[in-house]
């Protein structure tokens, strides 16, 4: 009889529960995190911080994902690697379900196979390109104290300190997929970086814009769908990445395309500031901070990164105020405050080009034109009306 | 039987479709329009042709035999109706097929909108009437104008009374122009509208812009008759010589002076410039094309001249505790912009300082245009086949349905789990045993099901780069707003 009587209960009680989320304002949302895996960056982010570790940063990450969820029954939350060198970008939860079965009922051994020949595909692709990176003189180091991380996070956190606490059931299910996934994504990459240093210095380009871009396909098609209609929804980035990682264009299309969706994009910025990323928030009205103290992460990311999409109107965000939105010259890479842009392909340029021709776009100018913005200011005798002259 | 005839017009999506497969650039339904005002004769015949009468042959629905809802919809081998369901579903949302080779355009553009608001805007075929619904997507074409060329400008006149009014200055403030409709709103269309009248205020307009502009003017016509006070051919002769684009929307039909005009400003594509509505989704989408900036012509781009450098300024913005006037308009505002040249301060951006005359601007929005210049690829439909190697939208994950030799086999084989789940697995690698047998089910589906062999479908749209697939939803939204590829973006490694 109890049994009955208590389903009966939850049930109407949950139903409820949902009625009222939909005649106060208090529609459920969906948190989206995106973990910026770089292991170099990461590497170097460690060396410079002694008292930080990736586990840290995992696990304040999951405190603010189990607290999101528990703010509201209704409420979601999924997680996005960028930049990892293997898998590149990529959902780590929720994952598909018949991945899922399919990564659990088929033995290791086939999925050795499959990955080795995507492994191989892939490799061939790097072939044709030959394009260097720079700094990869101290190869064999980076491999080491990356595998030593790996060990740490792989054998302890997962499975057994979330066994053996007592926990709400979801919050341990949903950090135990996220935890195991991360570790599987680790165990991959040393191996990764070791072919791809051995395969002469490849070019392995950012994968940030693509975490977004799939975040928000993915909440372009859960605010489409019936059930969740009114589901409003956030990004999250914790980046350490400097912004020669972020492709410009695609990530100005990530930028637009957020804020016509109105979706927040936070950044959660750890190392450099990123100018790129600054943008991104303030252009979507989300926070940028930059942490200071990575070991208070999970204060930050509890408090200043924690602003649900209902409350942006009326909370006062703690964000930097003053942006630099200065420009970057195509050809010199010189931040330039007047700068002159081509009509054609809306190159930015710091001065104007000898040969009178587009850089980029290669189409001619106007002789006259440049000859006019090339001559030097006059002083006149006269005070006769103030002319502007372009320099 | 209401909903009976709401099935019965989804064939219509799935041939609209068809039609847009083959890239036919302007809409396939307005042939009858065409035909009725070819003459220069303008009737008043029905305004609209609803698409949902015309028939398979290009004739009219009722010359069509007749086809049940319920003959569309067949089980397939399974007794399913399933993926014949979903198929229709899918076939109603509209795949965006707009051509995307890079063309060079005029990104930096000059525009006047002119609006007919005439006594004949009072007619009630749209609801609540002409103008008002006229005015509502005018606001939205604004406002997205302004998105998505942030560097243009934009001016809006009126015909009323037999004149042309000036409803909003030459700017490249959107508010300023929104400001102006709604107020607009206010005012009953009245009078004759006259077309010479709206050209040759607008070729006023244009007269001062800078050569790197684009020159364009966008009509909208409700009227059938234009009361003009003297030759109108000689001022289409001069706006010819001015190099002014005019596009034209008609709301009624079309009329032969129109197409003259816009036959000798768009040199003689008429296809693209002069289109006349069907209905209110059109109108919408009509105007809502003249968004995208126009393609620069063959004889332009070889101009010797050359092109235009345009000196910009990159303001920073500055935040401060107590307001202080801004100097384009005068009102107390906290922080602002800095005009790097003179430092005054403006309030929003894109503008030209008032100041120094220098166009100040956010390098952001120079990257909004990029997009035009740089159009993300088409995805290619995968074709139906009985075996699909993804499972799940890249992007978005929600799993596709299952291809049918997959479904059959899920059947056929009540052996062990495990055993169809590896072969399903294995993808297109199937031993060739299976593979046969399929396509030889496959075969015998189609002969039996020959009526609806059009609205099965893959569900799968695929990037030619990265080869991942993607659904329906995805492949709108990443054309229309994202205009990335998640597939190429997610990859480590460059795609070439």
């Amino acid at each position: 009889m109890d049994a009955i009587s208590d389903r009966a209960f939850t049930e109407t009680a949950a139903n409820t529960a949902q009625n009222i989320h939909k005649v106060i304002d208090e529609t459920p949302s969906l948190l989206t995190v995106i973990l910026d895996l770089h292991p170099l960056e990461w590497k170097a982010y460690m060396e410079k911080n002694d008292n930080v570790e990736f586990r840290q940063v995992t696990s304040a990450m999951l405190v603010m994902l189990n607290s999101h969820l528990a703010l509201n029954s209704g409420n979601k939350v999924s997680v996005y690697v960028a930049n990892s060198f293997y898998h590149g970008a990529k959902r780590i939860f929720p994952m598909n379900e018949e991945d899922l079965k399919v990564e659990s009922e088929s033995d290791t051994s086939i999925e050795r196979k499959s990955d080795e020949s995507k492994q191989s595909s892939v490799d061939i692709d790097e072939n044709e390109n030959e394009n260097n990176d720079d700094d990869d003189d101290d190869d064999d180091e980076i491999v080491k104290p990356k595998r030593r991380v790996v060990n740490q996070i792989n054998t302890e956190p997962s499975k057994q300190l979330l066994k053996s606490i007592g926990i709400y059931g979801q919050f341990k299910v949903i950090d135990e997929k996220i935890l195991d996934a991360l570790d599987s994504l680790y165990n991959d990459e040393p191996e990764r970086l070791r072919e791809l240093i051995s395969k002469d210095k490849n070019f392995v380009k950012g994968t940030m814009t693509g975490a977004i871009s799939s975040a928000l396909t993915a909440i372009n098609k859960l605010q489409k769908s019936e059930e969740t209609i009114n589901m409003k929804a956030r990004v999250m980035i914790i980046s350490v990445s400097g912004d020669n990682t972020l492709p410009y264009v695609s990530m100005m299309n990530t930028i637009f395309a957020a804020q016509k969706m109105k979706v927040s994009l936070d950044v959660c910025k750890l190392g450099e500031t990123s100018i790129f990323l600054q943008q991104t928030s303030d252009a979507t009205n989300g926070v940028y901070i930059d942490i200071k103290h990575p070991s208070g992460l999970i204060q930050y990311l509890s408090s200043a990164l924690f602003i649900e999409p209902l409350l942006r109107p009326i909370v006062v965000l703690p964000t930097n105020t003053s942006i630099d939105f200065r420009a970057s010259c195509f050809v010199t890479n010189k931040v330039i405050d007047i700068g002159y842009v081509c009509s054609v392909c809306l190159c930015i340029l710091s001065m104007v080009p000898t040969d009178e021709k587009c850089p980029t776009c290669f189409s001619k100018f106007e002789h006259k034109l440049i000859a006019r913005m090339k001559r030097k200011p006059k002083v006149l005798p006269l005070e006769v009306k103030k002319r502007k002259i372009a320099q | 039987m209401d909903d009976d005839d709401e099935s019965i017009r989804v064939p219509s999506g799935v041939r609209r479709r068809a039609n847009l497969n083959v890239r036919s650039s302007d809409s396939p339904n307005n042939k009858s329009d065409n035909r009725e005002a070819k003459n220069g004769k303008v009737t008043e015949t029905k305004k609209k042709a609803p698409e949902a009468l015309k028939g398979v042959n290009g004739g009219y629905a009722w010359e069509d035999e007749y086809r049940r809802s319920w003959d569309i919809v067949q089980e397939d081998e399974s007794g399913s109706i399933e993926t014949i369901v979903s198929g229709l579903v899918e076939s109603q949302k509209k795949r965006y097929l707009k051509n995307v080779t890079p063309f060079q355009r005029g990104i930096i553009r000059t525009m006047v909108l002119v609006l007919d608001y005439s006594y004949v805007m009072r007619e009630k075929d749209f609801r609540p009437n002409r103008s008002s619904m006229m005015i509502s997507y005018t606001i939205e074409f604004v406002s997205d104008f302004f998105d998505q060329n942030p560097i243009s400008q934009l001016s809006i006149v009126i015909m009323r009374n037999g004149l042309a009014q000036v409803v909003s200055e030459v700017s490249g403030n959107p508010n300023d122009h929104i400001e102006a409709l709604k107020r607009l709103k206010r005012v009953e269309p009245e009078g004759d509208p006259s077309l010479q009248n709206a050209l040759e205020m607008s070729r006023g307009l244009l007269l001062h812009v800078a050569t790197h502009c684009t020159r364009e003017i966008l009509i909208i016509f409700g009227a059938l008759f234009t009361s003009d006070p003297g030759n109108i051919h000689s001022t289409i002769q001069s706006l010819v010589k001015e190099k002014i684009n005019i596009r034209v929307i008609g709301l009624t039909a079309r009329v032969a002076i129109c197409e003259e005009l816009c036959k000798l400003t768009n040199f003689g594509d008429l296809k693209s410039s002069y289109n006349v509505v069907l209905n209110e989704m059109h109108f919408k989408e009509l105007i809502l094309d003249c968004v995208t900036p126009l393609a620069v012509t063959k004889a332009e781009s070889e101009n010797t001249d050359g092109f235009t450098l345009v000196k910009m300024g990159f303001p920073s913005r500055v935040s401060d505790s107590e307001p202080t006037l801004c100097s384009c308009h005068s009102r107390l505002v906290y922080g602002g912009y800095i005009c790097p040249n003179c430092k005054s301060r403006v309030c929003t951006l894109p503008t030209v300082c008032p100041c120094c005359d220098l166009m100040l601007i956010l390098s952001t929005h120079l990257a909004r245009s990029y997009h035009h210049l740089f159009p993300l690829k088409l995805f290619e439909e995968v074709p139906v086949s009985g075996f699909y190697k993804s499972k799940h939208c890249y992007s978005c994950q929600v799993s596709f349905p299952k291809g049918e030799g997959e479904m059959k086999k899920m059947r056929d084989t009540k052996i062990d789990k495990d055993d169809e789940r590896n072969s399903s697995d294995a993808g297109i690698e199937t031993p060739r045993e299976s593979f046969n047998a399929i396509n030889k089910h496959e075969s015998k589906t189609n002969f039996k099901n020959k009526n609806n062999s059009r609205i099965k479908i893959s569900s799968r749209y695929r990037c030619t780069n990265c080869e991942q697939d993607f659904c329906i939803d995805c492949d709108i939204f990443i054309h229309e707003t994202l205009h990335n590829c998640p597939g190429c973006e997610s990859k480590c490694t460059r795609v070439t």
